[in-house]
């Protein structure tokens, strides 16, 4: 029902207000590094989908930006499928910056998830200054919304929060295992979870290009000065975490790159030996990822 | 489940025009990439981590 009228209770600490969702991405819509609507062989430690750094020992695994239908809505989601059978395990998990976290609080993560590897569950890594599992979900294979508290009380260091198939270690896991999510979310809250928090698509990609972001089209420098040389700069939408380490990849229009600045606002890149009409083009990733 | 990063060069880069290092040109996963010398760079404390574990050595500048 749309609210006509600001009511008193809209202002109470129980009342169910926006930014409340800590987690970047957790409707998994964006995908800024590459198409992975296809299953993607993935390694460990690295990122695909935006935000999501995959968790894998000793067993193979891809990585799927999938379509789902949960109670009757559409949605994207992320299925890790094993590949291969082994004693290890599956998985992916967001860092989160500490500075995000409120530290002397409870939390809670939920999702909805479906699984079909018996130890499927959240794994959290210090929070509290220590690492945990929830208790293992139903991993019947049909969707189910799950919840799981964290006390943040004495949070010192960027902690994560994922899901993975795990125990007191690594699990048996068999080809076709998979963890398939959607609508992640952690908030502040000591009972139960409220609804996931929908974000418009532009604040979701400004809140991942903090961390991760790439030329759309190639980059490009102006014509060069009488001696070869010229400079394209760039400023980034937003301010990133860290300065961010690039990569630029010259696109072969004339001349060699000479050399790079980059800082947390933005970067320039030389190009030299340039003949009278050329340009340095080059496609540009930044990565200032947890 | 540490992180573990495929790093097979490393090698100062000086500034074009103040001649400060100021980067680290490294080879990852067979990937070029100029990692800024940021603590708070992943790649850049995985370097030190690597270097002070004696799995890593960076190259002086040219």
């Amino acid at each position: 029902m749309a609210l006509s009228t600001i009511q008193n209770n809209s202002f109470a600490d129980t009342a169910v207000h926006g930014f409340r969702n800590i987690v970047v991405n957790g409707g998994l819509i964006v995908s800024q590094r590459g198409d992975y609507t296809s299953a993607t062989s993935y390694s460990g430690e690295t990122y695909y989908l935006d935000r999501w750094k995959m968790w894998q020992a000793s067993v193979s695994g891809t990585v799927q930006q999938t379509t789902v239908t949960i109670n009757g809505v559409t949605k994207k989601a992320m299925k890790i499928v094993a590949t291969s059978s082994a004693t290890g395990f599956i998985g992916t998990r967001q860092k989160i910056e500490l500075q995000n976290i409120p530290v002397g609080v409870n939390l809670v993560a939920s999702c909805w998830v479906r699984s079909n590897n018996a130890y499927t569950r959240f794994r959290y890594n210090d929070f509290g200054g220590s690492d945990a599992n929830s208790p293992v979900f139903t991993n019947d294979g049909n969707w189910e919304k799950v919840s799981f508290s964290i006390d943040s009380s004495s949070t010192t260091v960027n902690p994560s929060i994922g899901l993975i198939t795990y125990d007191t270690g690594m699990v048996s896991v068999t080809s076709g295992d998979y963890i398939e999510f959607t609508d992640f979310q952690l908030e502040i809250s000591s009972g139960s979870p409220t609804p996931f928090e929908h974000r418009p698509y532009g604040d979701e990609l400004a809140r991942c290009q903090r961390y991760f972001i790439k030329s759309v089209n190639s980059g490009s420098t102006s014509y060069p000065s009488s001696g070869g040389y010229s400079r394209g700069m760039y400023l980034f939408p937003v301010q990133m975490r860290a300065s961010p380490t690039g990569s630029y990849t010259d696109l072969g229009t004339g001349g060699s790159q000479g050399g790079t600045t980059v800082n947390k606002d933005g970067f320039w890149i030389t190009y030299e030996s340039l003949g009278a009409s050329q340009a340095g083009t080059f496609d540009w990733t930044m990565d200032a990822e947890l | 489940m540490m992180d573990e990063m495929n790093i097979t060069s490393a090698q100062y880069v000086r500034h074009i025009h103040t001649q400060q290092i100021h980067q680290i040109k490294i080879i990852l996963d067979g990937q070029e990439m100029s990692v800024p010398l940021d603590p708070a760079n992943r790649h850049y404390a995985e370097i030190l981590r690597q270097v002070e574990e004696g799995t890593l050595t960076i190259a002086e500048a040219v």
